[in-house]
C-alpha cells in the first residue's frame, strides 16, 4: 500500500517537474512580425520598434494589418519588458520573421542585439538580419506598399527571393553568430535602403554591409555582392547581362540555374592560391540585336566571351576587398583551418599579411543549357 | 399472477401409469393456454402427445405423427407399442427416447412434441420445432462493396450451415454446449482440428466450463465473460456478422464460437491489427487494399490524438505552427468566451451525443439529428463566436476518423479523453504521456495466450505480409505462426507473370 501511494506521488512529480505550465490562449498573444534596433547616443539607450500583427475580423475574411509600439530601455531587455507598458500584451516573439539594425549600431558593433535574440527562448534563430541604411532602422516601418501591408514580411519575402536574383544575401541569425564567432571574425549582412518614390517611401534591398570583428567597416554594391555570393558558393539563381557582346552591338541575357563553386586553398612557399572551381548552368533567355548567337560557333564564342567576363568581375571584387579592406568576407578562412589544421595553429597571428599576399585563381565553366523556349532570333525582315 | 414453473424432481423417471405423467405435467402448465395435450387410444392403450402451440409444426404433427398412429393397423408381435411406433409407424425423421421425466418437460419446452405411452417406461419426443426466423440477409453492420452478401442469422444451425457450406471438409468441427441456467442457449465452438492449436482450444473450453450464468442472451455476453481483459476498451475476442469472415479466420487457425440467438459470431484469438483489417481487403487489389489499411490505421491515431495535437499547438507550442495558419486560427478564436481546452472537451461530447442520438433513433428521426447537428453547431454557433470554426473543423475530423475503425469506437474515445487531458496541463509533452500509457496497455495485453500487439511493431518480412498491408495472395505462402497453427503452409499456387509472354505461353 505504501508502496503504491509512493508511486502515485512520484507519478505526479513527473507531472509537475516539467517545467511545462505555459498555457496561453492563441488570441491572446501579440505575435511580433519584426523589430528594429536603434541606440540614441545621447540618453545611452536602446530604442527598440516592435511591429505587431493585428487580425481585424472583417465580412470577407481575416484583414492583417501592422501596429507599432515604440520603447526605451538601459539594455535590450530592459527596453523589451517596457514595452508592455505600452502595448499591454506581452508580445510572441516565435513568429518574427526579420531584425532590422540600425547603421549605427552596426558601427558600435551588433553583439549586444544579438546575444539578446539568441539568448531569449521564444525567439528563434532563423530570423532574418537586414542592415538600414540611414539615420534611423525604425523609419523603415515608415514606407508603405499595396502588395504586403505588415512591411516584415515584406522584406521576409524580398530576403527569401533574393535566389532569383542574387544581389544580396539572406543571412539568418545562426549563419550570422556562426561567422562572427570563427577565428577570423568577419560577416555580411543584406542592406535596406529607404528611397523616395512617387510622394511615398519603398524599401530597396540592394548589396551588402561587411562585418570585421562585428562592427560594420563598409558597404558594398550589389555587383561586388554578386561575386561575393558566386566565391561564398551563394548564387541560386539570377542574371548575367552582357551588353555589347564581342565588340557588337547586341545584348545577352543568361539565368542562372545551378551554381557551384569549389574553393580549395593551396600552400605554396608561405604563400596561399586560392583554386576556384566554379560551374555555371545557365540558359540563354535574351538576345536583342540581329547576330545569331545560337548558331553553333557564334555560341562558343559567345561562351567564352561570358566565362572571361564573368571572371574578370570576380578577380575584381575578390582584389578590391583584399586590397582596400583586407578582410576575408569570402570564407576562405575556415577552408584554410579546415584543410591545413597545423599551419593554420601557427600561423593564425599573420592571417592578415598572408591574406594580403593570397592569390586568386579561377577555373570557369558555363554550360549553356537552353535557349528557353526558341532557338531562333527575331529577325528584323527587309 | 404468472404460475411460476415447478420443476420436478430432478431424475424422476417416466412413470408406467399416464395419468401420474400427465398430473405432473398439467400440474407445471396450469393454467397455460399455449399448453395442448391431445389424447387419443389406440389398441386400447391412452396415448398422449404434448406440445406447446406455436412452437411446432403442427401440419406435421397431424400428417406424420396422430393421423399415421391412428390410421395405422397394428399386428399382433413382439415389441412394445412405443418401439413398434417408432419403427413401422411414424415417419418423423428426429425422433428420441427417453426415460427422464425432467428431459421431457424440458424438449416441451424447447418446442418438441412428446409421446407418451400407457404403460410404457419411455416416451417419444419429436423435433417438430417451427422455425420462425429471419432469412439470411445482407449484414447491415459490415457492408462491403466486393464480396459474399450472405450474413448469419439467428439460429444457430443455419449459422453452422454457412460455415460447414464454405469448408466442407472432416477437418471441421462443431463441438457444442450449453449455457445459461434458464435460457439453456446452446452454442457451438468451430474449428478445424488439422490447423487450430489443441492448447488454445482446451483453454476456450476451460472458460466455456467456468461461465455459470442464468442467461445467454448474444454473443456479447460469451466475450465478456471469457475475454482476457474485461477491464480494457481494447477487445480481445473478435465478432462479425459474416460467414466469409469466420471461414478466413477458422484457415487461419482461429477458432469460433457461434451462440444460438445472436448473429455475431466470435472469433479468437484476437490480434490488434484485426481490428484494421476487413474482409474486403482479401478480395480487393492487394494495393488497394493496403492503402485501405493504412488509412484505417491513421484513423485510429488521429481520431485519438487530432484534439490534443489542436489545443496543444494552440495553447502551448504557437512556435511550431506556420506564421500563416496561426494568424487564421487567433482570428478565427477572436472573440471566443470560452478558453481552447474548455472548448475541444465540450465540443467532443456533442459531437458523441450527435452520433449516439443518430444511432439509437429511427431513421427519419435520425435525419432530423444530423440537421441539427450541422445547422446549430456548425452555423450558428460559430457564427454566435460561441465556438471557433477551426475547433468545429477539429471535431468534424476527429469524428470521420473515429468512423474508420467502428470496433474501436470504445477505445479510441476513452484515450480521446485521457490524452486530451494531459495535453490540457502539459502540451504535446502530455500527448506523448497519454499515447505512452495507451502503449502500455496495448503491449501488456494477450488474447488466448497470444501477444496482442503481435507483428504490429515487428518488422519481419515473414509476418508482415498480412498485417497494415496485404501482399498479394501468390506471396501469402504461411499461415500465421503465432497461432500456433499446426499446418503452417497455407498456399503453394505460384506467382507468375502470364501477361509477360504476350499470351503465347497460355
Amino acid at each position: 500500500m505504501v508502496k503504491t501511494i509512493k508511486l502515485t506521488l512520484l507519478s505526479f512529480i513527473i507531472l509537475l517537474l516539467t517545467s511545462c505550465w505555459n498555457y496561453k490562449e492563441i488570441d491572446k498573444i501579440a505575435p511580433a512580425a519584426g523589430v528594429s534596433f536603434d541606440y540614441d547616443e545621447k540618453k545611452n539607450s536602446y530604442i527598440l520598434t516592435v511591429e505587431i500583427v493585428n487580425l481585424k475580423n472583417t465580412s470577407t475574411g481575416t484583414e492583417l494589418l501592422p501596429e507599432y509600439f515604440t520603447s526605451e530601455g538601459k539594455t535590450i531587455l530592459d527596453a523589451i519588458r517596457n514595452m508592455i507598458s505600452v502595448s499591454g500584451r506581452k508580445i510572441y516573439w516565435s513568429h518574427a520573421k526579420v531584425v532590422f539594425i540600425s547603421e549605427k549600431i552596426a558601427k558600435r558593433g551588433i553583439i549586444d542585439v544579438l546575444d539578446f535574440i539568441e539568448r531569449d527562448t521564444e525567439v528563434r534563430t532563423d530570423m532574418k538580419i537586414v542592415l538600414v541604411k540611414g539615420k534611423k532602422a525604425s523609419e523603415i516601418f515608415n514606407t508603405s506598399n499595396k502588395l504586403e501591408k505588415i512591411v516584415s514580411y515584406h522584406v521576409d519575402e524580398m530576403l527569401e527571393n533574393s535566389i532569383y536574383l542574387s544581389k544580396y544575401p539572406k543571412i539568418e541569425l545562426w549563419d550570422l553568430i556562426n561567422q562572427i564567432q570563427f577565428d577570423i571574425s568577419t560577416a555580411i549582412l543584406p542592406v535596406a535602403y529607404i528611397v523616395e518614390d512617387n510622394d511615398r517611401k519603398i524599401i530597396n534591398i540592394s548589396g551588402s554591409a561587411i562585418f570585421k570583428e562585428a562592427k560594420m567597416i563598409a558597404f558594398l554594391n550589389d555587383a561586388d555582392t554578386k561575386n561575393l555570393l558566386f566565391l561564398r558558393n551563394k548564387v541560386y539563381g539570377g542574371i548575367l547581362p552582357l551588353n555589347n557582346v564581342l565588340g557588337t552591338e547586341s545584348s545577352v541575357s543568361f539565368e542562372i540555374y545551378k551554381s557551384k563553386t569549389k574553393v580549395k586553398p593551396i600552400l605554396i612557399d608561405n604563400k596561399i592560391l586560392f583554386k576556384i572551381n566554379l560551374s555555371v548552368d545557365v540558359a540563354l533567355k535574351e538576345v536583342s540585336g540581329q547576330i545569331d548567337f545560337i548558331e553553333e560557333k557564334k555560341l562558343e564564342s559567345l561562351k567564352n566571351y561570358a566565362q572571361e567576363k564573368i571572371k574578370n568581375d570576380i578577380l575584381n571584387t575578390f582584389y578590391y576587398v583584399r586590397d582596400t579592406y583586407n578582410l576575408d568576407v569570402f570564407g576562405f578562412s575556415k577552408l584554410v583551418k579546415i584543410n591545413y589544421p597545423q599551419f593554420w595553429k601557427n600561423n593564425i597571428d599573420r592571417w592578415e599579411s598572408l591574406f594580403s599576399n593570397s592569390e586568386l585563381d579561377i577555373d570557369i565553366k558555363l554550360n549553356i543549357i537552353g535557349t528557353s523556349t526558341t532557338n531562333k532570333i527575331i529577325k528584323v525582315g527587309k | 399472477m404468472w404460475k411460476i414453473l415447478k420443476k420436478p424432481n430432478p431424475g424422476t423417471k417416466i412413470s408406467p401409469n399416464i395419468h401420474d405423467n400427465l398430473k405432473t405435467i398439467k400440474e407445471i402448465f396450469k393454467k397455460d393456454k399455449t399448453f395442448v395435450a391431445r389424447c387419443f387410444e389406440k389398441n386400447n392403450k391412452t396415448l398422449c402427445l404434448i406440445y406447446i402451440n406455436g412452437m411446432v409444426k403442427e401440419d406435421i404433427i397431424n400428417r406424420d405423427i396422430i393421423a399415421r398412429i391412428l390410421d395405422s393397423k397394428i399386428e399382433r408381435n413382439k415389441l412394445s407399442l412405443l418401439n413398434y411406433l417408432e419403427r413401422h409407424i411414424l415417419s418423423t425423421s428426429h425422433l428420441e427416447k427417453s426415460q427422464d421425466l425432467e428431459y421431457a418437460i424440458s424438449s416441451i419446452l424447447m418446442g418438441k412434441a412428446v409421446l407418451f405411452i400407457d404403460g410404457e417406461l419411455e416416451v417419444l419426443i419429436f423435433n417438430v420445432k417451427e422455425n420462425n426466423l429471419r432469412s439470411i440477409e445482407e449484414p447491415s453492420s459490415e457492408t462491403i462493396v466486393r464480396g459474399p452478401r450472405e450474413g448469419f442469422n439467428e439460429s444457430l444451425i443455419t449459422n453452422l450451415h454457412l460455415i460447414r457450406n464454405r469448408i466442407p471438409h472432416p477437418d471441421l468441427k462443431f463441438v457444442f454446449k450449453e449455457i445459461g441456467r434458464y435460457t439453456k442457449t446452446p452454442i457451438c465452438i468451430a474449428y478445424i482440428s488439422s490447423i487450430a492449436s489443441d492448447k488454445i482450444l482446451q483453454e476456450v473450453k476451460k472458460r466455456l466450463d467456468e461461465i455459470n450464468i442464468d442467461g445467454i442472451l448474444d454473443s456479447g455476453y460469451i466475450a465478456d465473460l471469457i475475454c482476457d481483459h474485461p477491464l480494457c476498451t481494447f477487445q480481445t475476442i473478435g465478432y462479425t456478422e459474416r460467414p466469409d469472415v469466420v471461414c478466413g479466420k477458422l484457415l487461419e487457425g482461429r477458432i469460433a464460437i457461434v451462440v444460438d440467438g445472436s448473429p455475431f459470431v466470435l472469433t479468437l484469438p484476437y490480434l490488434f491489427l484485426e481490428t484494421f483489417q476487413s474482409n474486403e481487403d482479401y478480395y480487393t487489389h492487394w494495393a488497394l487494399a493496403s492503402f485501405n489499411r493504412i488509412l484505417r490505421l491513421l484513423g485510429f491515431f488521429l481520431s485519438t490524438t487530432i484534439p490534443s495535437l489542436y489545443v496543444a499547438l494552440a495553447n502551448y507550442h504557437q512556435e511550431l505552427l506556420p506564421t500563416p495558419l496561426l494568424l487564421s486560427i487567433a482570428a478565427a478564436r477572436e472573440g471566443v468566451p470560452f478558453p481552447t481546452i474548455v472548448e475541444a472537451f465540450s465540443m467532443i461530447i456533442i459531437f458523441e451525443v450527435l452520433r449516439e442520438a443518430g444511432t439509437r433513433l429511427p431513421k427519419p428521426v435520425g435525419q432530423a439529428v444530423s440537421i441539427v447537428g450541422v445547422l446549430v453547431i456548425g452555423e450558428a454557433a460559430v457564427g454566435a463566436r460561441f465556438v471557433s470554426a477551426p475547433m468545429v473543423i477539429i471535431t468534424a475530423l476527429t469524428g470521420i476518423t473515429e468512423f474508420l475503425i467502428p470496433q474501436l469506437t470504445a477505445s479510441v474515445i476513452l484515450f480521446r479523453f485521457i490524452i486530451l487531458f494531459f495535453t490540457a496541463f502539459l502540451g504535446l509533452y502530455g500527448t506523448m504521456f497519454g499515447l505512452v500509457i495507451m502503449f502500455i496497455q496495448l503491449f501488456s495485453m494477450k488474447s488466448f495466450g497470444v501477444p496482442y500487439t503481435l507483428h504490429s511493431f515487428t518488422i519481419d518480412f515473414q509476418n508482415i505480409k498480412d498485417t497494415a498491408i496485404r501482399v498479394p495472395w501468390w506471396a501469402m505462402k504461411l499461415r500465421p505462426i503465432i497461432l500456433g497453427a499446426k499446418n503452417k503452409v497455407r498456399n503453394k499456387s505460384k506467382f507468375i507473370a502470364r501477361g509477360k509472354y504476350n499470351g503465347k505461353n497460355n
